[in-house]
């Protein structure tokens, strides 16, 4: 996949899960890797350029389990940046599956379609 | 482990990000290591986990603050340049990130200049009838937000002798100057961008900011509607003959040195602090937000109402 688009997705996951709740860097790599295939070089870099344009800040936290963690929370900018990507999103995604689906969704039809066609 | 932040401090100082930054990105990654390794993972599944150190630091070299010994110094390019026949134009200006600065100038012609890295593009420029748009880059479509306007300047020279009707100016991150201005209706929409408009000559004004700061300074206006989420707001040495609107909801308001009709303040927990502000009428509805002017002159101040939870409105003179 084209590294930009698909930086541009995982912005926009990175997003979505600091929308819900605080998290330390580790474990938002991990809640993301868990769904798609993304490694720790491409979401590292996005996380920190998001809290340098104000839409995280970090603090740091206590934990049980060993050293403090970084915790990232997102701010009102980022909400709001958050929002307007997410409509980003959603109209382009929209339109790319009004134009995949245009011939129904069953491979079988639009197979003995091309078939037919390919026959004439 | 070892080999890899070395390795990884190494690529970071070739891309020529600064010290500090290189200390925090290690900082980051050592505590990466350490969640891992405390969740059992091997040596070798935290290497592939990690990915390459060139790949890391190759992500945050477009954005991280560089050693300043190497930077490229900007350039500055000329986009378009209007001869102007009338006396009075509109100007409309939508931005996303770039900062703009508006500037008066003795010559005939408009000027849009930009100082940026980069050759800039995408940005539409035009005059039609005797309106000056600028566009940024559209981000309606998704692929378009990655390629953000960050670090470039702009800006617009607009000659003295022009009269301006409507100024619209719009963005969502960058900042905004406009200085010595005469303007009939000014608009000004942000996110996070700071606003500040000094020597301005207004009729009517008008802005709204998410979370952006706006500064209003030595500037003679008949009215103002202003409204902010979590942005502070300034007005300083202003004068302003009719009223003032103040709509925030956790951002405060300072006001100095000046005066209005009336002032109407609308909040929830924002304040208002007011130091030789003498309006002749003022009223607050609030949940928690105050109103508290200091003056040194014992002027009439007339509270037309108060509504509000827990805030007040406090006068020392």
């Amino acid at each position: 996949m084209n590294a930009q688009f698909k930086r541009g997705i995982i912005e926009l996951c990175v997003l979505s899960i600091l929308v819900e709740k605080d998290l330390y860097g580790y474990r938002i790599i991990h809640e993301l890797s868990e769904f798609i295939d993304v490694s720790e070089n491409t979401i590292y870099p996005i996380l920190r350029r998001l809290t340098k344009e104000s839409y995280f800040e970090t603090y740091v936290q206590e934990s049980n389990e060993g050293a403090p963690r970084k915790y990232y929370r997102m701010t009102e900018e980022g909400f709001v940046y958050y929002l307007k990507l997410r409509e980003e999103w959603d109209a382009f995604i929209g339109g790319v599956y009004r134009i995949i689906n245009q011939g129904g969704k069953k491979n079988e039809d639009i197979f003995k379609r091309f078939k037919k066609r390919f026959e004439e | 482990m070892k080999t890899f932040l070395n390795d990884l401090r190494n690529a970071l100082k070739n891309k020529n990000i600064s010290a500090i930054e290189i200390e925090d990105i290690i900082k980051d990654h050592e505590d990466m290591i350490e969640e891992a390794k405390s969740e059992g993972l091997s040596e070798e599944e935290i290497l592939t986990k990690l990915g390459k150190p060139e790949e890391i630091a190759e992500g945050l070299a477009d954005f991280e603050e560089k050693d300043t010994s190497t930077e490229t110094q900007k350039t500055q390019h000329i986009l378009k340049e209007f001869e102007v026949q009338s006396t009075s134009i509109d100007v409309s200006v939508s931005m996303s990130t770039e900062t703009t600065e508006y500037k008066l100038v003795d010559s005939k012609s408009i000027r849009v200049l930009c100082r940026s890295n980069k050759e800039p593009s995408g940005y539409e420029v035009s005059f039609k009838n005797d309106t000056l748009k600028v566009e940024a880059p559209k981000l309606t479509q998704f692929l378009s937000f990655l390629s953000r306007g960050k670090g470039i300047e702009f800006i617009i020279e607009i000659p003295k002798s022009l009269a301006i009707n409507h100024f619209k100016h719009s963005t969502l991150s960058g900042d905004v100057h406009l200085d010595g201005f005469n303007i009939k209706h000014l608009e000004m929409n942000t996110v996070s961008g700071d606003i500040k408009v000094s020597k301005l000559e207004i009729t009517e004004a008008q802005w709204y900011t998410v979370s952006g700061d706006i500064t209003l300074d030595k500037s003679r206006l008949s009215s103002l509607k202003s409204s902010q989420v979590s942005g502070d707001l300034f007005v300083l040495s202003s004068a302003i003959e009719e009223y003032i609107d103040l709509d925030t909801v956790s951002g405060d308001m300072y006001l100095e040195d000046s005066k209005a009709d009336s002032c109407k303040v609308n909040s929830v927990s924002g304040d208002v602090r007011g130091k030789e502000f003498y309006p002749n009428k003022i009223s607050l509805s609030s949940i928690s937000g105050n109103i508290n002017i200091k003056n040194q002159e014992k002027r009439h101040i007339e509270i037309i109402s108060r509504s509000t939870l827990s805030g007040s409105i406090h006068i020392h003179t």
